[in-house]
């Protein structure tokens, strides 16, 4: 690619950055087009997006991109003006140029000396537009009479502007002949001509011209301009000022000899008013680490303020009344204001639209739904619901994982839907919304759900769980099955959802952040699949206990119940002590023991306290010395002193200066656990 | 120093046209919407306008109507691209001295801001 000679490395970015934004949204837009062609902002703004791509790679000198986006914006106008409707293969071949244009934007930021062949996909463009559009796009700008020279044709005077030449001939103002020629490589001529008849308007009166003032505002394209003006300029004057104009090859003025006939031209052709966009969010981008050590800075902030509110409580019990400590009461009590306020904007500055994970989404179920014939109607709502970005970024592959099986396995083909008594056109629905500090992303579709009885059968076939604990299990466990490593129920391996390789990933990747997954089923009728992810990596919502000396965090979000028990009133089962509550026998583990850091000792008659926690259809009971209430805790990585400490996720500072280790529940349970749900279900009815 | 108020969405040509008119001795100034232009205009009484067409917020003709209701006196060029010839002419009614056709070369563009503040 050959682009423009002052290009800089910094205008490189800009312009890559700004072509993926454009890239982006024309993506979802256009999918979203073709369910709603007739929402005009939606489609002004496609336009808008491929107008700035075509002007900024044009500006470049990126050809191949300018010609692209111009055949783009040429099919969109015709939609745009209804000449044209939105159809399939229409959207078809805009989703391919974009495909072409991200290659093409690719090819920019790293060269490979390759360089694609956009010609299919402009010929594709064509062939959309080409029911209504004459030839090639560029030609058509200049309207529709054909834009030759053509010999001049002579001005026709009507009646009024031969009674105004006799008026004018007896006064002092002379009368000229002016023949403007337009040069023959301008892109609007008749635009050019409005220029050269408004700048003889303004040195004196057009008394009429060839083509007419109506013929030039209706945009009808000539090469020349035939005037008779009335003015006190100077021939020379006229000759300056037409001929400063862009785009004129000659002037030629001589005194105009009265004879000849005319057409006058009042001209009142009023401005057309255009729509003004949708509004569009201003953004600063920032690096993600930097953020982060905003958060980890304002971490500590946040334990000095506890700490400062803490000695001014001490010193005000030993100084009653005393001035300065009264002062310092005051002074940290807007401390404390400061620091929640400044943790709070920061929190929100990492906070991002989930819409930003959802986009593209769109396209990619539109192509899955498209290539294995089925037929869908994917509903999104929730895109506004605000999410940390660091969770953002974690969870696109597990979604995209979701609404994979949902279209390949979930949705079935039209045909068996009609079969089965349901509408031919099946309902995706990605919906995310906050609730209670968490956000809630659901995927479900009405498709034909998930048979428990055969993924009972494939995981005992698979050796997976034994006949007999297969039959053990309550419907609830039986989808749990699903997230085993190896569950895949799928006859066939598809490309699309691959093999078995999924809801295990989907678990592990949303468990990874303190999420949980859940899935439901009605045979037949519909799956629904549903993430609960915290709202923020940076906090957590934990209930603080503790055991022996060491102080832990558990996530509250994995917290079922918490209870208290007589020592010597818990039995034990197979010598694991066990306890039952709400109707489910829970095995019970000591969090000391379970890290191995101290042997509890249990006297009897005293009291244990116990934390049951919940992942998926698993419950473990951990017995603690003491539980705390709840609170938010600012989280830190674990640093390299304490390594990577198995069922650890991080440690947190109180404001006491009290530090606490983060249990990593899923962890936990998974290598106390560690045979699985189905081996040895817990949840005994 | 004249002053220039360039208005255009696209960051990239933005960029681009202030660079050149800065590197020309001009001192400009940035709007990416037209509601922007018009605060822009009214805080910094530039002595002329470079005007993209194609814009969200209020896009370059309305901005165009408004600009020169404010000060008949505005000087504005139009920055357009093909397929916009009925708005430019309905732009260059509405008081716009001249446009340029996009992707432009830096001699146009000088060349339109120095006929402008002439």
């Amino acid at each position: 690619m050959d682009l423009a000679p002052d290009v800089t490395p910094e205008d490189l970015e800009v312009f890559l950055q700004e072509a993926d934004e454009q890239l982006r949204l024309l993506d979802e837009d256009v999918v979203r087009l073709e369910r709603e062609p007739d929402a005009g902002e939606l489609l002004q703004e496609i336009f808008r997006a491929a107008h700035t791509l075509k002007g900024s790679s044009g500006m470049l000198g990126y050809k191949e991109m300018a010609e692209l986006a111009h055949h783009m914006e040429h099919l969109l106008d015709l939609f745009r003006t209804g000449a044209l409707a939105v159809t399939t293969p229409a959207v078809d071949a805009l989703l391919h140029s974009l495909d072409a244009m991200r290659v093409l934007r690719d090819e920019l930021a790293d060269p490979t000396g390759r360089s694609l062949d956009v010609s299919a996909a402009m010929a594709e463009l064509a062939q959309a537009a080409g029911a209504s559009a004459e030839g090639e796009p560029g030609a058509k700008d200049a309207g529709s009479a054909p834009a030759g020279a053509g010999p001049a044709a002579p001005i026709v005077l009507g009646p009024a502007a031969r009674e105004r030449i006799a008026d004018l001939a007896s006064g002092d103002a002379q009368l000229l002949a002016v023949d403007v020629h337009i040069s023959a490589d301008t892109i609007w001529s008749s635009v050019r001509l409005f220029q050269a008849l408004q700048a003889l308007g303004d040195l004196g009166e057009v008394i009429a011209s060839e083509p007419s003032q109506s013929a030039i505002d209706s945009g009808a394209p000539s090469q020349l301009l035939r005037a008779i003006v009335s003015t006190r300029s100077s021939e020379d004057d006229v000759r300056r000022e037409v001929g400063g104009l862009d785009d004129i090859a000659g002037v030629e003025v001589e005194p105009y000899v009265p004879e000849a006939v005319a057409k006058d031209a009042p001209d009142a052709a009023g401005a057309g008013q255009r729509r003004t966009g949708a509004g569009r969010t201003q953004t600063v981008r920032i690096d993600v680490a930097r953020l982060d050590e905003l958060m980890n800075q304002i971490g500590e902030l946040v334990i000095d303020r506890t700490r400062i509110v803490q000695i001014g409580k001490a010193l005000e019990q030993r100084y009653k009344g005393d001035d300065m400590v009264e002062a310092l009461g005051e002074t940290s009590a807007h401390i404390v204001k400061v620091v929640d306020e400044l943790q709070e904007s920061t929190r929100q500055v990492r906070m991002q639209p989930i819409g930003t994970v959802f986009s593209g989404l769109p396209r990619m179920v539109r192509d899955l739904s498209h290539k294995m014939g089925k037929k869908l109607d994917f509903q999104v709502s929730g895109s506004e619901t605000e999410i940390d970005r660091t969770v953002i970024e974690r969870i696109r592959d597990p979604l995209i994982h979701l609404l994979r099986n949902a279209v390949d396995h979930g949705v079935e083909l039209p045909e068996e839907r009609i079969a089965a008594g349901k509408p031919e056109t099946a309902v995706l629905k990605l919906r995310a919304y906050q609730e209670q500090g968490h956000i809630v992303i659901v995927v479900e579709d009405d498709g034909r759900g998930i048979d428990t009885e055969r993924v009972k059968a494939a995981a005992v076939k698979k050796g997976l769980i034994s006949a007999e604990a297969g039959a053990r299990l309550t419907e609830a466990q039986a989808i749990e099955l699903i997230f085993l490593p190896g569950a895949s129920t799928a006859e066939k391996t598809t490309e699309v959802s691959g093999r078995g390789v999924g809801m295990d990933i989907v678990r592990s990747n949303v468990e990874a952040i303190n999420g949980l997954v859940t899935a439901e089923t009605v045979l037949g009728q519909s799956t629904r699949m549903t993430l609960k992810l915290p709202l923020t990596l940076a906090t957590l919502h934990a209930l603080l206990v503790r055991a022996g000396t060491t102080h832990y965090a558990i996530p509250l979000v994995y917290v079922w119940e918490t209870t208290v028990r007589n020592a010597d009133e818990i039995p034990t089962i197979a010598g694991r002590e066990v306890i039952r509550v709400r109707d489910a026998v829970v095995p019970l583990t000591s969090l000391s023991e379970a890290f191995g850091l101290s042997r509890a000792e249990h006297a009897a008659g005293s009291v244990r306290q116990v934390v049951v926690v919940r992942l998926g259809e698993r419950l473990l009971g951990l017995s603690v010395d003491a539980f705390s209430e709840s609170q938010e805790i600012v989280v830190k990585p674990l640093g390299g002193f304490l390594g990577d400490v198995k069922g650890i996720g991080g440690v947190s500072v109180l404001g006491d200066g009290q530090v606490v280790l983060i249990v990593d529940i899923p962890s936990l349970v998974n290598s106390i656990m560690a045979r699985g749900p189905a081996e040895e279900p817990v949840a005994v009815a | 120093m004249a002053k220039i108020l360039i208005v255009d969405d696209a960051a990239f040509m933005r960029m681009k046209t202030t660079k050149l008119l800065a590197e020309n001795g001009y001192d400009v100034v940035e709007a990416s919407n037209g509601a922007e232009a018009i605060d822009a205009y009214k805080r910094t009484k530039p002595d002329c306008v470079l005007l993209d067409i194609t814009m969200p917020d209020m896009d370059g003709l309305t901005a165009l109507k408004e600009l020169r209701q404010i000060d008949p006196e505005a000087r504005v060029t139009m920055l357009t691209a093909m397929g916009q010839q009925s708005i430019v002419l309905d732009a260059l009614k509405s008081g716009a001295k001249d446009f340029i056709v996009k992707p432009f070369d830096s001699a146009r563009v000088l060349a339109a801001v120095q006929k402008m503040i002439a």
